[in-house]
């Protein structure tokens, strides 16, 4: 069917042509009906009766076969010479194809179809030699009927006809008929004479009008009579004659032949006439001239009839004849009608069901004189007149070639001599794909053979891929550009696909570049001409139509601007495209899309190969970069604007690295022009996003501090807890190990409905010029969020963070996805930017190590391993990603927050200075900012001294006692305090509150910060679902510089013993200077029981330049208040007498308290029971002393004042022996009993300055008091010792007295006489025991007495 | 030694079927594209011959004459499958397969000892180093050794006598 099929030569063409108002998909239908006859068997050709027309009609007996061929273009103009060296390139006959319509009369049918085949061959043209009409009634419902049958020329096909297939088989046979009765008709006007010297006048001669031919020639002169007597055909009348007479005188009239007749006779008179114009050398040539052309002639007539023998022997003879004179194309051609006729004559052998020989090439003749003919062709003489012969004896060399080329193409591809072969020899030319290929092929895509399908074929048949390429070179050279843009294209075309079925696709890319390189030389001259001529009107170049545009010539005044015919562009974009596919570059590496729809990239993986790795390049980068300046040239001149701007993207895309800067500017330029223009032009297409990834992360900017809401428990709010705990131990969760807290704490960030934030997104540009996007959008789900698009530039070759602000409008979970980016003229793209999970982390970089591995290996080569094929077959490209969910950004949105800000406080600069221990107000105005209440309020507070005593109670190395201390301080002494009840709660909308803050001075205390936090709880709900379990709590924080002076400092903390002495000698440290300071001590330290009372002093030292007055109160229960004060310096030593008393066994066995609720506190103490008692007895005994005594300072002359914190001073054993009252009291005392009086009861003996003074040798009563104090009941006994006791005489014993039972309070008294037989100083002192206890006493008592003999 | 050939172009082509290094030697100097694209198109032919060769367990390296336009183009692949591509013009003398094989030789030895040469891995980045991107960096620019014994090679070839 197609134009160089190998067996061209034997085609009779038969031009078909849409007729009238057709549409185009039945015009195909119809065409196709038609087309579906590619032979008819000779015997069902109806004969014509004339004997003239008789000579190349087949006998009806013959078994031979007429192919059909059904071109729909006729051939140019510029072969027209060729009409008689080869008819078989001619439509030979033209079908009108028509349909009925009730607009169109069967008469206008004609009318046009008339028209149209005049348009297309001039009048006076020898062809087409046969034409009809075909009109085929699509509808029942047709009045135009009844004309039908009477039109001459034109045949109706009625619809509702059964068979239509075979009625139309008959009107084709009939049509060839009248074609074989016209071949006589040529032959005759050629046998003559005058015909021969025509024949013979010029290498491509034409047929001699019809006027030149001498009058001889009629319709009834038998046909031999003109004929020179030649041997060769005496030879061969049998064969010539039998048959014509035989048809002759059975003549088969049909009911049709009216119709289908009138077609030859009818047409060439009125034009045949008016003009033949080459006249010129007819008389110029000696009549004597060879008939070997002649013969060739007969030939090619009898190829074309079916019948080979025939043509066989004509074409023998004329071999011969042709050898003599050297008229080498005409023997050329000669040889390869042989070759053909060899041909058809063996499809014929394997239609008739016979066997082919066995020879081993048995193509190999036919293939000898394809050979020798292109020799001949090559070297024909060119002498010849005129340029005109340089251009058809290429394209017949050309011809030549391409149909040794098929021959063993077909073979190869038929996998031998064999039907498949002659079929696709037949029916199949070089630019056609025969089915036995693409049927094998599994993909309609990929029509190629593989690699060893390719081989297969080249084995069985033994004819290399090589022997094939050889052939076809054979074509490609200078004289290509003899031929006329048409052939070259047909023959670059032909090439092109050889190559390609073959494997080479290199070298069919290559051709293409020249196929393309004519069709666009076609395009810019078109161009050209319709812009120079504007009435030119109808399409020149590739599409030939015969459509007048009558509106032409109305055009008026109007400028009009004709739309680009587009055409065509398609096919050609896709040349271009596939020339660069073979080359390694993917020019839809970015995709056209249509209108500016959003393309999201869903199905793309995150980590494609091709987006992430350092590319692997593929390929030939000096070729590359020139097929895509070619390409985008191409495009330019179609003009393709959107495919311009994908191709210098694409050719961007995948070719940057290799490319210089000045390209890549230019291509950026080239594209961003060519999208302008595009939708200047109103093109709906677009190129898609193309620059890779340019997103490379996203970021939250998490709100300012003072914004971000934070999540609480509702809980809270109900139960109220010791708001201190918080404090001491840093908030720490119970869990060492807490995975919610975890996952909460990735990718959730904190967001305010109606409040804006910011993203940072990171963009990276490859590339050497700024790249340009014209919008930047957040691509988000869930929440709905208020956010507009940016123009972002990036600077060349760099990473460049863009700050895109949104505001989210309603509470939830917002989920940022990506971006979606676009470029200028561009279409949108969604880029998804998932979090990397570790998991996915580790999958990329297994890959990208497997891709690195496979980097340098070879083991696909060649075409085989450009990227996109190779990708899929590599052991990288098949680990998949998990199809785990992919996690995005997240945030929460939060209901709308009050906003409160500090509006002033009563700090200059933030800061303060206290003196150690002293106490200030800090007050701080707060405003609402916001159109919400707030209505809960609370501060905390954080220090300098926090955290290292935090950190020191967490390490667990303090003692019990120092860890009592660090939380006493921590907890009892804050820095910060701040009363809830007594300041406001509530704010309203734009309202200013004052709170106040108090701040206490402690030493080491550096900077402090309070920290306000604030919400709106109580909102009013719009229904009635249960309220969340969170409300959100926003935080404002106001650092405080703290200075504290450290001036005032306890050290040596003493409780002494009521004794004259160490009052003494108080009073003597005492300053004397400051009388009344000294007299108002002396008061101090009067008490009225010394052994009820001890004194506590201790020494305050002044490390500050200026004096303090200090004050120390005693508080203490069932005892009058007292107070000290001393002026620091000069003073230092503080006295308070304190009494003495005593707590309860339970108290002091109580363990020392945590005041935190720190858990799983271990007692770390290896102290024996005893030692952990007397640690116990001191802390509290310490503790409640430091309860009554209030200590104080105030600056003289000023008004600061504070506290002094005695916590860091210990207690010893011996103080608190001191200091703790005794189990029981003794009292020792002596009484004598006058002697001149014995009955009045006995007086007390002298008692001055502590000692008793009695009288020697007197009897005197020692009587000791024994108390019991403790709450315990008391069996004891009483030890006395005296001493000197050798002058002492007493009565009774004086050791193991025993005691009565004594409860708390009770006391019991033991008598004892005695006498100091001596002067001197005696001491007595008596000692209670438990019973049963020998050591260890429990009461003591002590007398001196100072005895004066010589009174 | 035959009749001098002369030699118009020399391609060498990595086995991923990146160009090495092409030299042209023909007198118009600016046809150089021209034995690009046909260095690249003969690249078609050679796989070819390597299935042909595969098939039949040969082990030359000489793949012979390649095809012929305007110029007979002679193909060559060392067992690194680098193939080494030569373009000679056409003559009347009948060339031998000998001469053309010891010029092949002769540009395998020069290529060999290029690529041997220890300071091609300087510039690549160390951890990326694979022999492929190695073996293409040996026809770079810097590298004028090999291009200068290239084109000895080429005289030698062109003066008779001297080859030898």
């Amino acid at each position: 069917m197609d134009p160089l099929a190998f067996a061209s030569l034997a085609h009779v063409r038969i031009l078909l042509l849409p007729v009238g108002s057709i549409k185009r998909p039945s015009f195909e239908k119809w065409a196709s009906e038609i087309r579906s006859f590619d032979t008819i068997r000779l015997g069902d050709i109806p004969a014509d009766p004339s004997e003239e027309k008789a000579r190349f009609m087949p006998s009806p007996l013959a078994t031979g076969y007429l192919h059909l061929s059904y071109p729909s273009h006729p051939p140019p103009t510029s072969m027209s010479s060729l009409q008689v060296f080869r008819p078989s390139d001619f439509p030979l006959g033209v079908i009108g194809v028509a349909t009925c319509s009730a607009t169109d009369s069967l008469s206008s049918i004609l009318g046009h179809f008339n028209a149209a085949a005049n348009e297309l061959f001039p009048p006076g043209s020898t062809f087409p030699m046969a034409r009809n009409c075909f009109v085929f009634e699509e509808s029942d419902d047709n009045t135009n009927m009844n004309l039908g049958n009477t039109l001459p020329g034109l045949i109706v096909i009625p619809s509702m006809m059964g068979n239509k297939k075979i009625y139309v088989g008959t009107l084709l046979a009939e049509l060839c008929s009248n074609i074989l009765g016209r071949f006589a008709t040529m032959t005759q006007a050629l046998e003559s004479p005058l015909g021969n010297e025509y024949l013979n006048a010029t290498m491509f001669p034409i047929l001699p009008s019809p006027s030149d031919i001498p009058k001889p020639i009629d319709a009834d002169t038998p046909v031999r009579v003109s004929l020179p007597p030649l041997p060769s055909y005496n030879s061969q009348p049998e064969l010539v004659t039998p048959g014509s007479s035989l048809r002759a005188k059975t003549p088969t009239p049909l009911t049709l032949k009216r119709n289908s007749s009138a077609g030859p006779g009818m047409p060439p008179s009125p034009y045949r006439h008016n003009s033949m114009p080459v006249k010129k050398r007819q008389n110029a040539i000696g009549a004597v001239s060879s008939h070997g052309r002649l013969f060739k002639v007969l030939g090619d007539l009898f190829l074309l009839s079916g019948r080979t023998l025939d043509a066989s022997v004509w074409y023998t003879e004329a071999i011969i004849m042709l050898k003599n004179p050297q008229d080498t194309v005409w023997h050329a051609s000669a040889l390869e009608g042989m070759a053909t006729v060899q041909m058809i004559d063996a499809w014929s052998a394997t239609q008739a069901g016979s066997e082919l020989s066995d020879e081993k090439e048995p193509w190999s003749e036919i293939a000898e004189k394809l050979v020798q003919s292109i020799g001949l062709y090559a070297k024909s003489p060119t002498m010849a007149d005129g340029d005109v012969n340089y251009a058809l004896i290429s394209y017949l060399y050309s011809r030549a070639v391409l149909r040794h080329t098929s021959l063993l193409y077909s073979i190869w591809a038929g996998k031998g001599w064999g039907p498949l072969a002659f079929s696709i020899m037949l029916q199949y030319g070089l630019t056609s794909l025969p089915p036995a290929l693409s049927s094998e092929s599994t993909s309609v895509a990929e029509k190629r053979l593989t690699f060893s399908g390719l081989e297969r074929l080249t084995s069985i048949t033994g004819i290399s891929r090589a022997t094939i390429a050889a052939t076809l070179t054979q074509v490609h050279g200078p004289w290509l550009l003899h031929l006329g843009t048409r052939d070259r294209i047909l023959v670059l075309e032909a090439m092109a696909t050889v190559y390609g079925a073959i494997g080479y696709k290199r070298k069919e890319a290559y051709i293409l570049r020249e196929v393309l390189g004519c069709v666009m030389d076609l395009v810019v001259c078109e161009r050209e001409e319709t812009g120079g001529i504007r009435t030119a009107g109808t399409g020149l170049g590739l599409g030939i139509q015969g459509v007048n545009l009558g509106r032409d010539t109305t055009r008026g005044a109007v400028g009009v601007r004709e739309n680009d015919s587009t055409e065509g562009n398609q096919s050609i974009v896709r040349i271009v495209k596939y020339v660069c596919l073979v080359h390694g570059i993917d020019l839809e590496a970015v995709r056209l899309v249509e209108g500016f729809l959003l393309s999201g990239d869903d199905q793309k993986e995150p980590g494609q190969p091709s987006e992430d790795s350092p590319h692997d390049l593929f390929g030939w980068p000096e070729l590359q970069i020139g097929i895509v300046r070619e390409a985008i040239a191409v495009a330019e001149a179609l003009p393709d604007y959107p495919s311009v701007a994908q191709f210098s993207l694409s050719a961007l895309k995948s070719l940057h690295p290799v490319m210089s800067e000045g390209d890549q500017h230019h291509l950026y330029n080239t594209a961003a022009r060519a999208l302008a223009t595009a939708r200047r032009r109103g093109d709906s297409r677009s190129v898609e996003y193309w620059s890779g990834r340019p997103i490379v992360s996203m970021e939250v900017i998490p709100l300012p501090l003072v914004r971000i809401p934070m999540e609480k428990p509702l809980s809270i709010l109900m139960q109220r807890r010791s708001d201190h705990i918080p404090i001491l131990t840093g908030m720490t969760d119970p869990f060492l190990y807490n995975p919610r807290k975890l996952a909460s704490a990735q990718g959730q960030a904190m967001l305010v409905e109606n409040e804006s934030f910011d993203i940072v997104v990171t963009l990276r540009n490859p590339y050497v010029f700024d790249l340009e996007l014209s919008s930047l959008l957040l691509l988000t789900t869930g929440v709905r969020i208020d956010t507009q698009a940016i123009p972002v530039i990036i600077p060349a070759n760099s990473f460049h963070p863009v700050t895109i602000t949104a505001k989210p409008l309603e509470p939830g979970l917002l989920t940022i996805r990506g971006c979606v980016a676009q470029a200028p003229g561009g279409s949108s793209q969604e880029f998804v930017l998932p979090l990397s999970t570790e998991e996915e982390e580790q999958k990329q970089s297994r890959r990208r190590s497997a891709r690195d591995c496979e980097m340098g290996r070879s083991k696909y080569t060649g075409l085989e391993s450009r990227p996109w094929d190779r990708g899929s077959k590599r052991a990288s490209g098949t680990t998949q990603a998990s199809q785990k969910p992919v996690k995005y950004l997240q945030c929460k949105v939060v209901p709308e927050q009050p906003l409160l800000r500090i509006r002033r406080t009563s700090l200059t600069h933030g800061a303060v200075m206290l003196y150690n221990g002293e106490t200030t107000t800090i007050r701080v105005t707060l405003e609402n900012v916001s159109a919400l209440p707030i209505d809960f309020l609370r501060l905390t507070f954080d220090d300098s001294t926090i955290a290292p005593a935090q950190q020191a109670l967490s390490e667990g190395e303090l003692t019990v006692f120092e860890t009592y201390e660090t939380e006493y301080s921590l907890i009892r002494n804050p820095v910060f305090t701040w009363d809830s009840k007594r300041n406001p709660q509530d704010i309203k909308p734009t309202q200013k509150i004052v709170i106040s803050v108090n701040c206490f001075g402690k030493v080491g205390c550096s900077s402090g910060a309070m920290h306000i936090s604030y919400s709106y709880t109580n909102r009013k709900r719009d229904t009635l679902q249960e309220p969340q379990e969170v409300f959100h709590t926003r935080q404002l924080s106001y650092p405080v510089l703290v200075t504290v002076y450290h001036m005032l400092e306890c050290h040596s903390m003493d409780i002494l013993p009521y004794s004259p002495d160490t009052v003494a000698e108080l009073l003597a440290t005492m300053d004397e200077s400051e009388e009344h300071t000294a007299a108002s001590r002396r008061t101090l330290l009067n008490v009225s029981d010394v052994a009820e009372w001890c004194i506590f002093t201790v020494d305050v030292r002044n490390t500050y330049g200026l004096p303090f007055e200090v004050t120390f109160e005693r508080d203490q229960p069932d005892v009058e208040e007292a107070s000290t004060t001393l002026l620091v310096p000069p003073g230092s030593i503080i006295v308070l007498p304190i009494k003495k008393f005593r707590l309860s066994n339970e108290h002091v066995s109580q363990h020392i308290p945590t005041l935190s609720d720190r858990q799983f506190v271990i007692t770390k103490s290896t102290l024996t029971k005893a030692e952990e008692q007397l640690q116990r007895e001191l802390f509290w005994y310490r503790e409640e002393i430091l309860k009554y005594i209030k200590c104080s300072w105030r600056e003289t002359g000023g008004s600061r004042s504070g506290n002094l914190s005695l916590r860091q001073q210990r207690m010893t054993q011996l103080m608190l022996k001191v200091l703790r009252t005794e189990e029981t009291r003794v009292d020792l005392s002596l009484y004598e009993v006058d002697e001149d009086r014995p009955d009045e009861p006995p007086q007390l003996t002298d008692f001055r300055g502590g000692r008793w003074l009695p009288k020697p040798n007197s009897f005197v009563y020692l009587r000791t008091k024994i108390t019991n104090l403790s709450p315990e009941t008391l069996i004891g006994v009483l030890d006395l010792s005296f001493q000197p006791a050798q002058h002492i005489i007493f009565e009774g014993v004086s050791s193991g007295i025993p005691i009565s039972k004594l409860t708390n309070g009770e006391s019991f008294e033991v008598e004892m006489p005695i006498t100091f037989v001596s002067s001197g100083r005696f001491d007595l002192t008596s000692q209670v025991r438990r019973l049963g206890q020998p050591a260890g006493w429990i009461g003591h008592g002590h007398l001196t007495a100072i005895v004066d003999m010589f009174d | 030694m035959g009749p001098p050939l002369r030699l118009n172009a020399v391609a060498f082509v990595s086995a991923q079927n990146h160009p090495i290094l092409i030299r042209t030697f023909s007198q118009p100097k600016q046809d150089e594209l021209k034995y690009h694209y046909i260095a690249h198109t003969s690249l078609d032919v050679i796989d070819e011959r390597i299935t042909a060769a595969g098939a039949t367990k040969s082990t030359g390296c000489y793949l012979g004459l390649l095809y012929v336009e305007d110029v007979a183009v002679y193909g060559f692949m060392t067992p690194t499958k680098v193939k080494i591509i030569i373009a000679l013009e056409l003559s009347d003398n009948v060339v031998r397969d000998a001469d053309v094989i010891t010029i092949f030789k002769a540009l395998h030895t020069a290529y060999r000892r290029s690529v041997a040469n220890p300071f091609l891995r300087l510039n690549v980045p160390s951890d990326n180093v694979t022999d492929h991107s190695l073996l293409v960096a040996a026809g770079g620019q810097k590298w004028k050794l090999f291009r200068q014994r290239i084109d000895e090679i080429c005289g030698a070839v062109t003066l008779p006598g001297a080859a030898a």
